[in-house]
């Protein structure tokens, strides 16, 4: 043991211009692994905690909503539920807040004929979302007077005269007691309403129409509100507690990935967990969160991420394993004359072969010492420059237990590598002088059987992936849910296509040999004959850069086919530059909102919605599917995404409008409707009518606006109808009627043989600018458009179809309107009338659809189908097929311009809103900007943002920094890897290269012939890399680029091949190879002189 | 670029083709420096054949170095063929190796992969010479030292005696005016030995060449026309 730990420790000694080399690329080789660990452990467990983090509050929020029915029940339910809450969320940080609220309070003591509502309430938003307008907000439950301490809004103070001080006297609506409110402050909501969202009027502060109480919507209020009290006036059963909102955010930013994992499980139990503890009192509980759903997407996104790692991951072993092949084969063939030697003195096999395995333990153990080291410093350095930084994946990993297992590991396969060809090299000896390399038949013949085994598994890899289209057919949920033969199977065609093209470099050698014997010079020939004729040294440096060309060109593809389809379906998962989920109070006040936003080229109202759709001849085949309606006449100005057809606007194109929607213009912004209503019929009835307005925007959204009831007396009522927001460019598209029939009503309509008889005239429109009131108002003809009428139980076109008659008539200011209904019929399906300005349709609108739609509905292009959008079916007709709808990728559903759709739901008597979304033209730079200032209209989506998240998001962008890592380390490695051949390579021949310098060669020659030796092989290795690397682009990249569910993306995958980059990289390769090479060659050869020569060796 | 330095001594001798003057070459430094020449000095004629006898690690070879442009003296000069070959720069060198001096060495100094033609080929190629003219003396050097019927063998192939003979013909291929041979026979047999001594001794006086020969064998020695005798980096006596 002693003789033969001397020999190793001065081997060592001697030999370290030989042996730090090949420890340097171990090192190197275990640390880029160990980074990649680091990437697919910390890194992603930082991505999860990151993404999470990251995602707006509504998403990762748990609110546990409490509706008491016990007015004494506020106190326990409150304490009982919080206590719940904590139990279920356990140790995890969270934001705690709670939205308390109280029943209707009915005003005491006001001019009004019916009472106005009140509620108090305390709101975690007060601080952010309200501005003092007065006074303070309370500091306690009551006074000394015991008096609820209140802040009320500005607008009610204003309507009622309330100031600070004032006590306000109430009761219950529900009419179980009274209250007294002392008003401590007054104040304005500011900022978003969308904060607000669990508030009774949402924000609003006044509801000029809210349902009264037991009445069925049928009475209604004034409801003002909140009247801000503190917590503790619900804790303390000051207020009477009706609604609690108990919310939990939780924190992920220092959460550890079990806890995630942890949370995930026990919220699929949480409804029933949290619903067993609902204490008494409690008349429902309701549970709502989307964190199950959050939490879900942000593992599968690191689930893609992950596939994404390990295959770019593989790639990189395949690399780092030949470079250490390499100097390896070299070390050994450097070690060959020693072997023979302390064979020839009597060594063993087996003692030559236990030096070399504790030389190759040896390098084990400091590569294991070493590189988690540097493998954290690497990963700290990666993950803090450009878009890992931004990501937030900037952080120290510190040593974990995973990375010193991959550096050990790692290292101990690496050291196995280097053992390698000792074990072999029987079959294939090396002598050290006169170096003549004795090929062996039946190694050879291993090699060649080795070879196609490997082509033979990456073939039926490659068949198994394209098979499956993703690396993870079960799905992604970890690394275990990976497939390994198809993760691997890039980079076993990537061995299997480097070991191919090795086969092509005898024929390519012998060529070129054959050429050089006809050269009259010495520095081709002597590259062609080294090539040619010990092909296994240059063997190693060409499958080096073939594997590192192949693997960079892979990389590359890979990164920009990737960043492309993550672009793509980002574009139509958005489906425009900024998509706002409309949540204003009325499409109208979202128009203006729009309207005004500076940085918008162009808006939409859009419908996208889920809608059942079927055959009208053919009852059993209705299906629920999306419907996505946008203006088409604007296709390429607001849709977004690539689809296989020639373009939106092309695509689209059959879908726009053959007649406009042309309403009663509305001039100015105006903010409310003046009007004259009369109405009678026959037989008298004591009911009301209930009249709407249906008023469209400017950007085609309708909003039906209700006016209060009218009575049905035959005199002419001056109404005002207010639209709640100064809206330019709307137009009045409808007027809807509906009789409201009492009990009496309804004998006297039993008793009448000739049903009933119903006219309407709205006369004397006027509209009320922005800023005026009613004798500001502008007249308003309502001649100018063609009005057509149905009657609420079907469409009438005539003076007499069926059961009800409609006449329609105008006259200058003034549309006349009446109806005929059958009795039974009033009686059965209601009365009422709707006047429209569109001319009655002659045939359903145009449509596209996906073909999964038609095939489901078994239907083709030219037939009809059915869509019931809620309160009215409209027929289309298919025009064509879409492959994708904008926004809603990957679901079937039908696309419909919004005119178009607008008008026939009209004329079947929809007044509803179809107004789902807007989305919004904004130039890329102020999307953000507008998508914050559009907050009241409700929560945006942007375009860019959603790029942005996709390619260098938290959970995206470690696929990123693979890629780059596999890229730069492959040069590195060809540049390190192909040094050392050339050292090695030159250090062998040393003796050989001065006895060619005492001949009469120049050493510059001699470099000059090394240099064309490796750019021969450079050149072979680059090409077959390249084509290797373009077949890996093509035939795996597109399978192992994946949707956000790891299944094929949509829109399918576009490839990219990134050939400036591979050029760029190619140059930096090239230049760099050669710089070393020649460096290298020179600083040798400079050594070989006469003394090397008359000591005979090549020391 | 080739530097041709021409001192006043060899001016003066024009007739020498080898002329050393107090060479010193000192490997090491201090207690361990080993003094491989003093103080040599000798002269050599055109077309003469000298043998360079003394035991191992007399000098000889670091001499045949020195000569040969393969290492700088410490001290003194060597001038070759009106050139001092211990002031020539790197380019010089080349250019004494290629057109003026040719090599023998002890362990034939062939390369292996290449065959024997290839390798006598070299020096040839060195010099650019068109591929007939050089196949064709290529043949003839090989004919020259009865191998013409090995051309394609490769060294690893011939023997030991074949090996030098190939040696030879590619020390003959660029035909240089002094032929530096290295122990010639070091690594050879005998008889072996012997045939090479007298294709030595043969194509020196066919070629009309000078040559350094240093050896250790009685039968070189008595070939020779004079015999230089080193001992501990000294001339003894010729």
């Amino acid at each position: 043991m002693r003789w033969t730990w001397n020999v190793l420790r001065h081997r060592a000694l001697a030999q370290r211009a030989l042996f730090l080399p090949v420890l340097a690329v171990t090192v190197v080789s275990a640390t880029l692994l160990g980074t990649f660990a680091l990437l697919l452990s910390a890194g992603q467990h930082r991505a999860l905690e990151i993404g999470l983090e990251r995602q707006p509050v509504a998403q990762r929020e748990i609110d546990a909503r409490y509706m008491l029915e016990d007015d004494t029940a506020g106190p326990s339910v409150l304490s009982t539920g919080n206590a719940a809450l904590d139990d279920f969320l356990g140790s995890l940080p969270v934001d705690r807040t709670a939205w308390l609220s109280s029943q209707m309070y009915e005003v005491d003591g006001t001019a009004e004929a019916r009472a106005p509502y009140v509620y108090v309430a305390s709101y975690p938003v007060v601080a952010d979302g309200t501005r003092l307008v007065d006074g303070s907000l309370p500091t306690s439950a009551t006074d000394a007077a015991g008096h609820l301490q209140v802040a009320i809004p500005q607008e009610a103070a204003q309507a009622y005269g309330w100031h600070v001080g004032s006590v306000v006297r109430a009761s219950d609506a529900a009419g179980s007691g009274p209250a007294t409110f002392v008003v401590t402050g007054t104040f304005e909501r500011t900022g978003a309403l969308a904060p607000w969202s669990r508030d009774v009027l949402a924000g609003a502060t006044h509801d000029p129409s809210h349902p009264v109480v037991g009445s069925s919507h049928t009475a209604r209020t004034q409801a003002w509100g909140p009247f801000l009290v503190t917590p503790d006036a619900f804790t303390s059963g000051r207020a009477t507690l009706v609604q609690a909102d108990l919310v939990a955010a939780p924190r992920f930013g220092d959460t550890a990935a079990a806890e995630v994992t942890s949370l995930r499980d026990r919220l699929g139990t949480a409804r029933a967990t949290l619903s067993a503890a609902t204490p008494d009192g409690v008349a429902s509980f309701l549970l709502t969160t989307q964190l199950p759903q959050t939490i879900d997407a942000a593992e599968t996104a690191l689930g893609i991420t992950q596939v994404g790692l390990v295959i770019v991951g593989l790639v990189l072993v395949v690399l780092t394993v030949t470079v250490l092949l390499l100097a390896a084969r070299l070390l050994a063939e450097r070690r060959a004359a020693e072997q023979s030697l302390m064979a020839s003195r009597g060594a063993t096999n087996g003692q030559i072969l236990r030096l070399a395995a504790l030389e190759s333990l040896a390098v084990a153990v400091v590569t294991t010492a070493i590189a988690p080291w540097l493998s954290s410093l690497l990963y700290r350095v990666v993950t803090g420059v450009g878009p890992f930084e931004r990501a937030g994946l900037h952080t120290d990993p510190g040593l974990p237990r995973a990375l010193w297992v991959t550096c050990a590991a790692t290292a101990l396969v690496l050291a196995g590598v280097l053992l390698g060809p000792v074990l072999t090299r029987r079959a294939d000896v090396v002598d050290a002088d006169p170096q003549v390399v004795r090929r062996n038949r039946g190694g050879g013949l291993a090699r060649t059987g080795a070879d196609l085994a490997l082509v033979v598994l990456a073939a039926i890899a490659l068949v198994q992936l394209r098979t499956y289209r993703t690396p993870a057919p079960g799905g992604v949920d970890g690394i275990g849910s990976l497939d390994p033969v198809l993760v691997v199977t890039p980079a076993l065609v990537l061995l299997a296509g480097g070991v191919l093209a090795l086969r092509l470099l005898p024929h390519v050698a012998r060529l070129w040999e054959r050429a050089a014997a006809r050269s009259r010079a010495l520095v081709g020939p002597l590259a062609a004959w080294e090539v040619a004729r010990r092909p296994g040294r240059a063997a190693g440096a060409m499958l080096l850069l073939t594997l590192v060309v192949g693997g960079g060109t892979f990389a590359q593809s890979f990164l920009a086919t990737w960043h492309g389809s993550q672009l793509d379906q980002s574009d139509l998962a958005v489906g425009t530059d900024v998509r706002v989920v409309s949540a204003a109070r009325t499409p109208l006040a979202a128009s203006a909102t729009v309207s005004s936003a500076p940085h918008v080229r162009r808006a939409a109202a859009v419908t996208d919605r889920s809608v059942t759709v079927g055959s009208p001849w053919a009852t059993s085949s209705f299906v629920q599917e999306q419907l996505v309606a946008v203006d088409t006449t604007h296709a390429d100005d607001l849709l977004r995404g690539r689809t296989d057809a020639a373009g939106w606007s092309r695509s689209t194109a059959a879908l726009h409008p053959t007649t406009a929607l042309q309403g009663v213009p509305l001039p100015g912004a105006p903010t409310d409707l003046v009007l004259d209503l009369t109405s009678s019929s026959t037989p008298a009835l004591a009911g009301g009518l209930f009249v709407s307005l249906v008023v469209q925007d400017a950007h085609g959204g309708l909003t039906s606006v209700d006016l209060r009831t009218q009575e049905i007396d035959g005199t002419a009522s001056d109404v005002v109808v207010p639209l709640g927001s100064a809206a330019a460019g709307s137009t009045l598209v409808g007027v809807k009627v509906a009789v409201m029939p009492t009990a009496a009503d309804e004998i006297t309509l039993a008793r009448t043989a000739d049903g009933l008889g119903l006219d309407l005239t709205v006369s004397n429109l006027r509209v009320v600018p922005s800023g005026g009131d009613a004798t500001d108002a502008a007249p308003v003809p309502l001649d100018s458009v063609d009005w057509t009428a149905r009657g609420l139980t079907g469409p009438i076109t005539g003076p007499d179809a069926g059961s009800s008659v409609t006449h329609v008539a105008h006259d200058g200011d003034a549309l006349r309107l009446s109806e005929s209904v059958d009795a039974v019929r009033a009686r059965s399906s209601g009365m009422g009338l709707f006047a429209v300005t569109t001319p009655a349709a002659t045939s359903s609108g145009p449509v596209l659809v996906t073909p999964g739609l038609l095939s489901s509905v078994g239907s083709k292009v030219g037939d009809q189908l059915t869509v019931d959008l809620g309160d009215a079916t409209v027929d289309v007709t298919v025009a064509g097929t879409v492959d994708h709808l904008p926004g809603e990728p990957g679901t079937d559903g039908i696309l419909a311009d919004s005119t178009t759709l607008a008008r026939a739901y009209l004329l079947a008597g929809g007044t509803a809103s179809l107004t789902d979304e807007w989305w919004l033209q904004v130039p890329d730079a102020d999307a953000d900007a507008v998508a914050a200032d559009l907050v009241d209209v409700g929560a945006a989506t942007t375009r860019v943002a959603a790029r942005e998240d996709a390619t260098v998001g938290p959970l995206h962008v470690g696929v990123v920094a693979a890629l780059w890592i596999v890229t730069v380390a492959g040069v590195g490695l060809a540049v390190a890897g192909l040094a050392l051949s050339a050292t090695f390579s030159v250090r062998t021949r040393r003796l050989e290269l001065a006895r060619l310098q005492a001949v009469g060669a120049s050493r510059r020659g001699l470099v000059r012939s090394v240099l064309t030796e490796y750019a021969v092989l450079g050149s072979l290795g680059v090409v077959a890399g390249l084509a290797l690397g373009a077949l890996l682009g093509r035939v795996i990249v597109p399978l192992v680029t994946v949707s956000a569910s790891g299944g094929p993306p949509v829109p399918s995958v576009l490839l990219h091949a990134a050939w400036t980059t591979q050029l760029r990289l190619l140059v930096v390769l090239v230049v760099l190879v050669g710089v070393t090479v020649a460096t290298t060659t020179n600083a040798l050869l400079r050594r070989a002189s006469g003394e090397l020569l008359r000591l005979g060796d090549d020391r | 670029m080739t530097t041709t330095v021409t001192s006043p001594a060899s001016a003066a001798t024009t007739d020498a083709m080898v002329r050393v003057e107090s060479l010193a070459r000192t490997y090491g430094t201090g207690d361990t420096a080993v003094h491989a020449l003093r103080d040599v000095s000798f002269t050599i004629a055109p077309g003469e054949l000298v043998a360079l006898v003394g035991r191992s690690g007399s000098g000889k070879t670091t001499l045949l170095n020195c000569v040969g442009g393969l290492d700088r003296p410490d001290g003194g000069r060597v001038v070759v063929a009106g050139r001092e070959v211990s002031s020539l720069d790197e380019d010089g060198l080349v250019d004494l190796r290629r057109d003026v001096v040719s090599y023998v060495f002890q362990t034939f100094g062939l390369v292996p992969v290449l065959s024997a033609a290839e390798n006598v080929g070299v020096p040839l190629r060195l010099r650019k010479l068109p591929a007939s003219v050089r196949e064709e003396r290529v043949a003839l050097l090989l004919d020259l030292v009865g191998l013409g019927d090995h051309a394609e063998q490769r060294p690893g192939e011939m023997s030991g005696g074949q090996q030098q003979r190939v040696a030879i013909a590619r020390a003959l291929a660029s035909s240089p005016r002094l032929l530096i041979a290295d122990e010639p026979t070091g690594q050879l047999d005998t008889a072996t030995g012997q045939a090479v001594m007298a294709l030595l001794r043969a194509v020196v006086e066919a070629e009309g060449m000078t040559a350094i020969v240093s050896t250790h064998d009685p039968l070189m020695m008595s070939l020779s026309d004079r015999v230089i005798r080193l001992a501990d980096g000294r001339v003894l006596a010729e």
